[in-house]
């Protein structure tokens, strides 16, 4: 963190650190543009130690945890359904659908709401952290067949496959329908 | 005498008693035979002498009767020429004084032969007798002379008193005659009493003489019994004591293993007796001498060698002295040095009082500034508390921020989902939104710093209140251990005062202990002469025992020359 290291120095300083600081991302952007590659966008939330990535595409919107109405005989993953805009959403624990053990954390985490879903349904997260742009061919969508043994898990992003930097971490592609299969059948 | 049944004092009082009796007897007879001489000389002068006495007598007599018949003639003759009637009546007194004489002179011639028979059959000797006899025989011619004379004179005197002058004349030759013929026959009796006498003296002789024979032959029996006495004494007592004196040689050579095989009542038994148990005695004696002489040798070696040691002790003791001088020498010089310490730590300490009075103003005032330093340290504490709740307030803002950062967050990604659900008029939105979210980001990093460094704020807040107590607690700890200080500071200088009136005694004490160390000093060299002297006794006392042991080896030689 930039702003951290500067933080004891005076206020010009810190204004000049910022300034080249976004000045030197704009232009490693500007890098990435020049080569054409076929990039797509992905919504990166953590789950406990664990990163996992959604399509963009998939998402409608991200909005703050709120209490759920627990819903009688779910399964464990469901944590019950919640209203969002007027919309009744039946939100799930993407770490208890990955079979993650979900690491109690007294801070409040997010919500991600999962568009073009009926019922509508929203992926409950520790945190959203941003949004990644990485190569197509690292997600690209598995076979039925292998989907079966992969889970819905549908390729991996190793450490600094973000091309705009905002994402250092590496990450794992979630397959939204493959995940979502299991509640809807 | 048997030699056993009379004892020798016994023996030898008898002998006494023998030659005693002896001299006794002898003294007696010689008394007897002196006596006899002395009797016989009393006899022989008693008889002589009455004899001769009445001898003159009678010659007396005999001349007065001539005397008184001359005197008649003389008168009558004298009267025939004058006067012859105024003398008639003393020519009776003529014949009656003549008849009277002749009577005492008849009385006498008549004693005297008497006693001169008598003294004849009493005669003591032969010759006497004979004297005697002779005496006799003149006596008896004496009487008849004297017949004669009386009857011519008797004749004459009555022819006197006839006054016949005639035969008075006539007569009177022959009466005359007759006269001095009895004269000489009394004059021959005393001659013949004068043979008596030498027959006496001669009989005197001869009991003299054998008186002195016998005496002689006594004396020499005398002197035979006594010497027999003493032989048979001797025997009776020499012999057994040469026995018992060839015992006790015996004993004088060192046998002890006899005895003396003589029993009895007697002196020389009990002697026995005695000397058996004396050596008895003697051989105990040599046993538990030997023994004695003996240890006496161990221990003489001991004596010799503990008086070795005890030389080796002095010697050491007599080093020691010396180093103990040299130490009290020492001792001496560090006194003086104490003295002189003394002196100038009693300056030291009054300088020190002065300081401690100063020290004592200036912790006066330490404990007004640390009254000072608390009040400023407690309103330094209210300040501190002050900033605290401001502080307070800055980390609810900072939570306010955080809240607006991460809504701004969620806001950029809603945005870029909206983005790129808008395709590609929403690319240039998309890139809006990462910057959103790349300030909310940073917002949110910058928010968790200030939060962090909130709470290192809060925490050296928190420290600092507490130090801030801790120094108020300090300070007032401060203030009470300056009082105390003070205290102690006053009290310092009490005993500062005590400790220069201490080390003035200690000066004084110290002059007085270099008395005592000069005294020590000379008891010292007297120690040191006693330990020369001892040195000189102990090497006395070794040499002696080097003798003791020479002697206790010569005791054992000694001791080892009796057999038991």
């Amino acid at each position: 963190m930039k702003i951290g290291v500067t933080a004891g120095a005076d206020a010009e300083a810190r204004t000049a650190a910022l300034l080249d600081a976004r000045a030197a991302a704009l232009a490693a952007r500007t890098v990435g543009q020049e080569r054409t590659i076929e990039t797509a966008a992905y919504l990166v939330c953590a789950c406990g130690a664990e990163r996992y990535g959604l399509p963009l595409t998939a998402v409608a919107g991200v909005t703050p945890e709120r209490p759920c109405t627990e819903l009688p005989g779910a399964p464990p993953a469901l944590r019950g359904i919640t209203a969002v805009a007027g919309v009744i959403v039946s939100v799930l624990d993407l770490a208890a659908c990955l079979g993650l053990d979900r690491a109690e954390t007294d801070e409040t985490g997010h919500v991600v709401r999962l568009r073009a879903q009926e019922p509508p349904v929203a992926l409950a997260v520790d945190r959203v952290l941003g949004i990644a742009q990485i190569e197509t061919t690292l997600a690209r969508p598995t076979p039925e067949s292998e989907s079966l043994g992969r889970g819905p898990l549908s390729g991996y992003a190793p450490p600094g496959s973000d091309r705009t930097g905002g994402i250092p971490e590496d990450f794992s592609v979630v397959d939204i329908p493959a995940l979502l299969a299991r509640f809807t059948t | 005498m048997s030699p056993v049944s009379i004892s020798i004092g016994k023996r030898i009082l008898l002998g006494f008693v023998a030659a005693s009796l002896i001299v006794a007897a002898l003294g007696a007879y010689a008394l007897r035979q002196i006596g006899s001489v002395r009797d016989m000389t009393d006899l022989i002068v008693t008889r002589d002498v009455g004899v001769l006495r009445q001898l003159d007598d009678l010659g007396n007599v005999a001349r007065n009767m001539g005397l008184v018949r001359r005197n008649a003639v003389i008168s009558v003759l004298t009267q025939a020429q004058g006067n012859a009637a105024s003398t008639s009546g003393r020519s009776d007194d003529f014949l009656g004084s003549w008849r009277q004489n002749v009577a005492e002179l008849e009385r006498l011639l008549n004693t005297i032969t008497g006693e001169v028979k008598e003294y004849q059959s009493a005669a003591l000797s032969a010759d006497r007798v004979a004297a005697w006899g002779r005496l006799g025989a003149v006596f008896t011619e004496t009487s008849e002379a004297f017949r004669q004379v009386r009857n011519a004179s008797e004749q004459q005197l009555r022819a006197v008193d006839a006054r016949d002058i005639a035969t008075v004349e006539a007569r009177n030759e022959d009466v005359n005659r007759l006269h001095d013929g009895l004269l000489r026959s009394i004059s021959n009796a005393r001659t013949a009493l004068d043979g008596v006498i030498g027959a006496g003296q001669r009989s005197v002789s001869d009991i003299y003489r054998n008186s002195v024979i016998s005496v002689a032959i006594t004396v020499a029996a005398s002197i035979l019994l006594s010497i027999l006495v003493t032989v048979l004494i001797s025997r009776a007592v020499v012999r057994p004591l040469e026995d018992v004196m060839r015992f006790v040689a015996q004993i004088g050579d060192g046998d002890l293993t006899g005895r003396l095989n003589r029993s009895g009542s007697d002196e020389i038994g009990r002697l026995g007796d005695t000397l058996n148990r004396m050596v008895a005695g003697l051989s105990d004696l040599a046993r538990t001498n030997r023994a004695a002489t003996a240890d006496l040798n161990a221990a003489a070696a001991e004596i010799r060698a503990s008086a070795q040691q005890q030389a080796a002790s002095v010697e050491e003791q007599f080093a020691a002295v010396q180093e103990t001088a040299a130490t009290v020498d020492e001792i001496t010089h560090s006194g003086a040095q104490i003295s002189k310490r003394a002196t100038e730590v009693i300056a030291t300490a009054q300088a020190a009082a002065q300081t401690a009075r100063s020290g004592l103003r200036a912790a006066t005032d330490t404990a007004k500034a640390m009254d000072s330093i608390r009040e400023q340290g407690e309103a330094v504490a209210g300040n501190i508390v002050a900033l605290s709740e401001k502080t307070q307030a800055i980390g609810e803002i900072i939570v306010t921020v955080n809240d607006i950062s991460e809504r701004t967050h969620l806001l950029a990604l809603n945005a870029a989902i909206e983005a790129a659900a808008a395709g590609e008029s929403g690319r240039s939105f998309a890139i809006v939104a990462s910057e959103m979210k790349l300030l909310a980001d940073q917002a949110k990093g910058a928010t968790a710093q200030v939060r962090g460094i909130l709470g290192e704020i809060q925490r050296g807040i928190n420290a600092s209140v507490m130090l801030t107590e801790e120094a108020v607690k300090r300070a007032a700890a401060g203030k009470n251990r300056t009082d105390s200080t003070v205290r102690t500071i006053e009290e310092m200088a009490a005993r500062v005062e005590e400790g220069v009136q201490t080390f003035q005694q200690i000066v004084a004490s110290t002059n007085q202990q270099q008395l005592g160390i000069e005294q020590v000093m000379g008891a010292l060299q007297n120690i040191r002469q006693a330990s020369q002297q001892t040195a000189a006794g102990t090497r006395e006392v070794e040499t002696a025992s080097a003798n003791l042991t020479e002697l206790a080896q010569g005791l054992m030689a000694l001791a080892e020359r009796y057999r038991l």
